[in-house]
């Protein structure tokens, strides 16, 4: 199984987005490091098909973005994922998983299944809106889970989790990334580095580093720190 | 169940469960019936000097009227009219509602009691051709409706106000309807932009296709449920009030210059179908405005602004093609102005009347509509946020 971006390009007017990038992504956990403005989040629009690129392409062992079958094996959480306020956190699940394509018996099950592994059990049958802000992103993640996504596209899934949250979510993302192409961007660094296989940083628009980190290669926070101006970090 | 029928019953339950559906839809359902029940019930009337409540003068007047129903209007009833009138009060209540038609048709008192049948039939006659000159009618035009006339004299005089009270309901239940669904049916789209959640749906499997069409299904089935909620509750309190008398009753019982060949029970027919039709084009069209202008009170604005501008303004008849498109446009699909509107389309060797039109064209302007809602959904993309 490999995700193939080919020089995948994002134009706005005179400003250049993303910028003729081209990546291998293969089953595991990649991070996907950058300041604000890096084009993180258009590149995850791009390789979800929500955004058209201006030209370049991505392929799930051949099957173009644009397809069905591409969009049966993605999963995504978006930065700011929306929600419906009057739906209790079940109905939400059980719409979403008839967008995916699962049957009601499968859905029912999956979603039983997704809000125990995100700790939702007890407040399924409340209505969204009561959710405070970390429930609504436990929500978010076990919706982008639903269909066993091979294809997992997180943009800053950890956002709005408590510490103990983000360490059971980071086990989930290493555990899911065995077998699923996992692609994970954040501004926390430590969020990476015990899970990633692989780190891709950005900076405006274009990758300035791709492969694995290890130990050898010194601190990750410091290397990325040295890459950015901190303003303009998070 | 498949997955289509799941996501269409979704939709459905996110239409319902939105508090401004039930409350815009609770109001329309109480207006249609105050406009329905309003005259009869909360108004008086004075009868030899002594008030009358509304209801019961109704009463009267449906019974006097019904002791004559079915009588061909001719020299003998009109005699019996005027002896009616020379002999007492309450004889000449059962003529009442036939002085009141002969009043409209020569709008003097003196030519409506002298009158006779050859008279009034020719007054009538008179008036259409008025009408027809008065709407630049073609010579085709013409010789089409001169044959349907030839059809229609002499006509009986019929009871049937039950039936005539819905069918000029159809003008309140095409504006109702127009509010209800530019209020209730653009956030099925427009949520999804608001919430943020069509990021979610459109990299789903069936956010992109299934979806748009469960999402219209749902929007057209609330359009047509509340059509048939608000056609149900006119035509049941018209029908306990008035009765529901006078099916086969002519047309020109209702409309002194109309040329209709059908009877008031058909064009009853005609008109409910023709809100059904009308609740589906109001509730594609909204969906596709939502669509092309992305916001939900924009929508609202422009729907309601046009429907205005039609009840205010309509073109010169001599402008021809114009004037007739302009008459196709649905909040032109009153039937108290269809009704006396004799300008026809010419299409493959056939004249057809505009409401025959509106019957041609708006299932094709859905069609059309859903299709290009259907490539701008599709080719909708996340930016900005």
């Amino acid at each position: 199984m490999e995700l193939k971006v080919d020089r995948l390009t994002k134009q706005y007017g005179n400003k250049i987005t993303v910028d003729r990038l081209s990546l291998n992504l293969r089953p595991g956990v990649t991070g996907l490091l950058g300041a604000n403005g890096a084009g993180k989040t258009t590149l995850m629009r791009m390789l979800c098909g929500i955004l058209k690129p201006t030209s370049g392409t991505v392929t799930l062992d051949g099957y173009d973005v644009s397809t069905e079958e591409y969009r049966t094996v993605l999963g995504y959480l978006p930065q700011d994922f929306g929600y419906y306020p009057d739906f209790t956190g079940m109905d939400f699940l059980l719409y979403m998983a008839a967008l995916k394509g699962l049957n009601r018996q499968k859905a029912k099950r999956r979603s039983k299944e997704l809000m125990e592994l995100v700790g939702l059990s007890e407040n399924a049958k409340k209505k969204v809106k009561t959710y405070s802000g970390g429930m609504k992103q436990r929500l978010g993640i076990a919706q982008a889970l639903l269909n066993q996504p091979k294809v997992l596209i997180l943009d800053e899934p950890t956002a709005g989790l408590d510490p103990k949250e983000r360490v059971r979510f980071r086990k989930l993302i290493a555990e899911l990334g065995k077998e699923n192409i996992v692609l994970l961007s954040t501004h926390i660094v430590s969020d990476l580095e015990h899970i990633a296989d692989t780190v891709i940083m950005m900076k405006d628009g274009q990758i300035i580093y791709n492969g694995a980190w290890d130990d050898s290669k010194g601190d990750l926070e410091t290397f990325y720190l040295a890459e950015f101006d901190e303003e303009g970090l998070e | 169940m498949s997955t289509f029928s799941d996501l269409y019953v979704w939709e459905l339950k996110k239409i319902w469960r939105r508090r401004i559906t039930k409350i815009v839809l609770a109001v329309m359902v109480i207006l249609s019936a105050v406009v329905i029940v309003g005259d009869v019930m909360f108004s008086n009337y004075e009868d030899d000097d002594t008030e009358v409540k509304g209801y019961a003068w109704f009463q009267q007047h449906a019974e006097n009227s019904r002791s004559i129903s079915g009588r061909l209007i001719d020299d003998d009833m009109l005699d019996d009219m005027r002896t009616a009138i020379d002999t007492s009060e309450q004889e000449a209540g059962k003529y009442e509602g036939l002085y009141e038609y002969l009043w409209g048709l020569y709008g003097d008192n003196d030519k409506a009691y002298a009158s006779d049948a050859a008279g009034m039939y020719q007054e009538r006659i008179d008036g259409v051709h008025r009408l027809w000159n008065f709407q630049c009618l073609t010579d085709g035009e013409k010789a089409y409706w001169e044959q349907k006339e030839a059809e229609i004299s002499p006509y009986k005089w019929q009871y049937s106000d039950g039936l005539i009270t819905i069918l000029s309901s159809g003008s309140m239940l095409n504006m109702l309807l127009l509010f209800l669904l530019a209020i209730c049916l653009p956030s099925v789209f427009a949520e999804e932009h608001t919430r943020k959640t069509d990021q979610l749906i459109l990299c789903s499997r069936f956010g992109k296709q299934k979806l748009y069409g469960a999402k219209l299904l749902a929007g057209v089935t609330f359009g047509v449920i509340s059509a048939v909620l608000l056609e149900v509750v006119c035509c049941a309190l018209s029908l306990w009030l008035y009765g529901a008398d006078g099916f086969d009753a002519c047309m020109q019982m209702v409309g002194l210059e109309c040329s209709w060949t059908m009877t008031v029970g058909q064009a009853v027919l005609m008109v409910l179908g023709l809100t059904l039709v009308l609740a589906v084009l109001y509730s594609v069209l909204s969906m596709f405005l939502v669509k092309l202008l992305k916001n939900s009170v924009a929508v609202l604005g422009i729907m309601v602004g046009v429907f205005f501008l039609c009840l205010i303004g309509q073109p010169p008849y001599a402008l021809g093609w114009i004037s007739r498109l302009y008459a196709l446009l649905p909040p032109q699909a009153l039937p108290d102005r269809f009704l006396t509107d004799d300008r026809l389309f010419y299409i493959l060797g056939q004249y057809l009347t505009s409401w025959q039109m509106m019957f041609l064209v708006y299932p094709v302007a859905i069609v059309l509509m859903a299709w290009l809602g259907g490539k701008l959904y599709q080719r909708y993309q996340i930016t900005g946020r």
